[in-house]
C-alpha cells in the first residue's frame, strides 16, 4: 500500500502485525475466559501475566523499565483487547496507565525504580483514587485529607468506585490539605497494600466491567514516609490533570474495540439467520443498521487514531479528546443496542456474548469523565 | 549451530475458501493468508534448539513478493534472518525440493526443519525429497527432538501406530515437525518491532541455479459434494435396519 496523507501510525507494517499478533494472543488465551470471568466477577490474572511477558502490558511505559516507550503500541493493544474483554482491559488500564503512567511521568527515579518494572511485568497490580463517595466528575470538592506530621504524611479518607481497588497492590491516592479549597492544595501519594490504616472493601456488584474489580479504599491515619510523596507538594492537581487528558484519549479506543467486537457479531448473524426463506442480511432494514454501524465506527477509529498521534507527539489534547469520547462512546451504545436487535432473542441471552457487549458500552458515558462533562469541556475549550 | 527452516505461505486454515469458476485454484481475493502452521511449529523448534544450544535461525520461503510478510512473521517470533526465494510461476513439490537444496548448499545449516506438510495442498513431499537430493539422514514426523551436546547428531521421536520410535541422525539433516512437537510461541512487541530490522535477502531461483520443471500440475479442484438432509427414524429396530440394509455398516 503506498504510504498516503491520510495514513495513521496504525497503517504501518508493524502496527499491523502487532494487531494480528494481540488479536491472536487474545483469541487463544482471552476469548475462551471472558465470558466466564464475567459471570463470575473475577479478574484473569494468568492471561495478564501471559501479555506482560510478550510485552503488551505497559508498552507506553519507559524502555529502561521495561516497557517499549512506544504510545501507539498501547493503543492498538488497548482496542484488540477491548475487542475481546472490555472489564480485562479496564483493570490493566487502571494498572498500566492510570498507575504506572502517572509514575513515570511525575515520580522520583526510586518510585520508578520501584513501581514499573513489577507493574509491566504483570506482577504487581495498581491503581489510581480520585473519586469519592461526594466527589465525582468535580474532583476539586474531594475531601480526602493530607497533613504534614514530622517527616511523614498523614492520610485521611475513603475513596469508591474505585477500578482495581479490590486486587490492587499499589495505590495513588489523590488528597488535599486540610482548609484549601483550589487547586494548589492537591497531592498524590504512592501507598502500597499492607500500609496501616489502608484497607479495602468487597468488590462491588455492577453492571458491566464485571470482571474488572471496583471497590472502595478506606484510608483512615495512614502515616507514610515522605518520599510516598508523587509529584511535588500541592502539584497533585495539576499533574493529575494533564494525566487526565492522555487517560481520556485512550478511553474512546475502548468504544472502538467494543464496536467492531459488536460488528463483527451483527455480521456473521445477519448472514447466517434464516427467516422468510432468506438471510436477513438481505433485509434492508438490517443492512441499514450494518451499513450505519460500520461508518460511524469507522470515522470514530481514524478520529481517535489522529487524537493518539497527538498524544505521543506530547500536544495539549483537552478539547480533541473530549470530541473522541463524547463521539466514541455514543457510538458503541448505539452499536450495541442494534446488535442486540438484529439478534433478537438470542441477543437478549446470557450465552451470547453481545449481552456483555451491551453492558460494558454503558460505563464509556460515564466513566473517565461523563458526556455530559465532556460536552461542556468542548464548549468551554470554544468560547475560550 | 545454524539452523533453516523453511516456511510457505497458506490460506488461513480458519477461512471459508471457495474455489475459482475455472476450478484451477482458490479464490484468493480477501482471504486471510498465514504462515503453514507445521512451518510454525518448525520455527518454534529452530529457536528452541537455538535457545539451548545458541546459533542461527534463517528463514526461507519462496513465491512472489507477497511471501514477505510470513517471512516477516517468523522474524518477529525471533529468527535471526530471511531468505526470500522471488519465484512467480508454477511449481511441485519436487521444484521446491529443488530450489530448496540450492539453498542448502549455500547457507551449509546443520539442521533443516521443515513443517512435515502445508495445510493448503497437502503433499507433504518436499522434506523426504530434499533429504535425498542433499543425500542427508533425515527423521520425519518429529514429536520430539534433542541434539547431543557435542552438536553431531539429533534424536528424533515420531509418534506410530500404538507407540512412539526414536531415531538417531548425525548432522546435518532433515527434520520436518508433527503437530505434537511444540506449541509456538507468540510474538512479543519488542521482537515485533525488531523484526524491521533484521535482514531478508532477495534471491531468485536463476541466481540460485536450480531448474524449475514441474511434473506435476493441478488440473481441476472440485468442492465436496453437498450433504444431503438427514431422515428421521422412528424406532431403533428401523435404525438398525436401515444401518445394515442401506448404509450396510453393521
Amino acid at each position: 500500500m503506498p504510504e498516503t496523507r491520510n495514513m495513521t501510525f496504525a497503517d504501518r507494517e508493524e502496527y499491523g502485525k502487532l494487531r494480528d499478533a494481540v488479536r491472536r494472543f487474545n483469541l487463544k488465551e482471552l476469548s475462551p475466559v471472558a465470558s466466564d470471568c464475567d459471570e463470575r466477577e473475577a479478574f484473569p490474572v494468568d492471561v495478564l501475566r501471559k501479555a506482560a511477558s510478550l510485552g503488551y502490558v505497559g508498552p507506553h511505559l519507559p524502555e529502561q523499565y521495561g516497557g517499549s516507550g512506544d504510545y501507539y503500541a498501547k493503543a492498538v493493544v488497548y482496542e484488540e483487547n477491548c475487542r475481546v474483554s472490555f472489564g480485562y482491559n479496564l483493570s490493566l488500564n487502571a494498572s498500566d496507565l492510570l498507575f504506572a503512567n502517572n509514575v513515570a511521568r511525575h515520580g522520583s527515579e526510586e518510585q520508578k525504580q520501584r513501581y514499573l518494572p513489577p507493574v509491566i511485568r504483570g506482577e504487581k497490580i495498581g491503581c489510581w483514587a480520585l473519586t469519592e463517595p461526594d466527589a465525582g466528575s468535580d474532583a476539586l470538592s474531594i475531601t480526602t485529607t493530607w497533613q504534614k506530621d514530622g517527616s511523614n504524611y498523614l492520610i485521611q479518607g475513603r475513596k469508591t468506585f474505585i477500578t482495581n481497588a479490590p486486587i490492587a497492590d499499589f495505590f495513588i491516592v489523590i488528597a488535599r490539605k486540610p482548609g484549601s479549597s483550589k487547586v494548589d492544595g492537591g497531592c498524590a501519594f504512592i501507598l502500597e497494600r499492607g500500609m496501616k490504616g489502608l484497607e479495602t472493601g468487597k468488590p462491588f456488584k455492577k453492571l458491566g466491567g464485571r470482571c474488572s474489580p471496583t471497590g472502595e479504599i478506606v484510608l483512615d491515619g495512614v502515616r507514610i514516609p515522605k518520599d510516598q510523596l508523587l509529584g511535588t507538594e500541592g502539584s497533585g492537581f495539576r499533574d493529575m490533570f494533564l494525566s487526565l487528558d492522555v487517560e481520556r484519549s485512550y478511553t474512546p479506543l475502548s468504544s472502538i474495540g467494543l464496536a467492531q467486537a459488536c460488528l463483527d457479531e451483527a455480521v456473521e448473524y445477519a448472514k447466517q439467520r434464516k427467516q422468510f426463506g432468506k438471510s436477513i442480511a438481505e433485509f434492508q432494514l438490517i443492512k441499514e443498521k450494518l451499513a450505519v454501524m460500520s461508518a460511524e465506527l469507522e470515522v470514530a477509529r481514524r478520529y481517535v487514531y489522529y487524537l493518539i498521534e497527538l498524544v505521543a507527539q506530547g500536544k495539549r489534547v483537552s478539547k480533541e479528546a473530549s470530541i473522541a469520547k463524547l463521539f466514541a462512546s455514543n457510538m458503541v451504545n448505539k452499536a450495541a443496542r442494534e446488535t442486540i436487535q438484529i439478534m433478537g432473542g438470542y441477543g437478549y441471552m446470557r450465552e451470547y456474548k453481545v449481552e456483555r457487549y451491551f453492558r460494558d458500552a454503558k460505563l464509556l458515558e460515564i466513566g473517565a469523565g461523563t458526556s455530559e462533562i465532556q460536552k461542556l469541556i468542548i464548549a468551554k475549550e470554544l468560547l475560550k | 549451530m545454524k539452523i533453516l527452516v523453511t516456511i510457505k505461505r497458506v490460506s488461513d486454515p480458519e477461512a471459508k475458501l471457495k474455489i475459482r469458476p475455472d476450478g484451477t485454484g482458490i479464490q484468493t481475493e480477501g482471504v486471510k493468508f498465514v504462515v503453514n502452521p507445521f512451518d510454525e511449529i518448525a520455527v518454534e523448534e529452530a529457536l528452541r534448539i537455538k535457545e539451548k544450544h545458541t546459533g542461527e535461525v534463517v528463514v526461507v520461503s519462496i513465491g512472489d513478493k507477497v511471501v514477505t510478510e510470513q517471512i516477516r512473521a517468523a522474524l518477529a517470533m525471533g529468527v535471526d534472518r530471511g531468505i526470500f526465494v522471488n519465484y512467480t510461476g508454477s511449481y511441485d513439490s519436487y521444484d521446491v525440493a529443488g530450489i530448496l537444496a540450492k539453498v542448502v548448499e549455500q547457507e551449509q545449516p546443520d539442521i533443516i526443519i521443515l513443517g512435515k506438510q502445508a495445510v493448503d495442498d497437502d503433499m507433504g513431499q518436499a522434506g523426504f525429497m530434499l533429504a535425498e537430493m542433499l543425500g542427508y539422514p533425515q527423521a520425519a514426523f518429529a514429536s520430539k527432538v534433542e541434539i547431543s551436546d557435542d552438536k553431531k547428531t539429533a534424536k528424533v521421536t515420531r509418534e506410530i501406530d500404538g507407540g512412539l520410535e526414536t531415531k538417531e541422525v548425525g548432522l546435518p539433516c532433515i527434520i520436518t515437525a508433527d503437530l505434537r512437537l511444540n506449541t509456538p510461541r507468540y510474538a512479543s512487541l519488542p521482537n515485533i518491532m525488531k523484526a524491521k530490522q533484521k535482514p531478508v535477502k532477495e534471491v531468485t531461483v536463476d541466481a540460485l541455479g536450480a531448474v524449475v520443471k514441474p511434473h506435476v500440475t493441478i488440473k481441476k479442484l472440485t468442492e465436496p459434494p453437498k450433504r444431503k438432509g438427514g431422515v428421521k427414524v422412528e424406532s431403533v429396530q428401523d435404525l438398525v435396519g436401515k444401518l445394515k440394509n442401506e448404509a450396510k455398516v453393521l
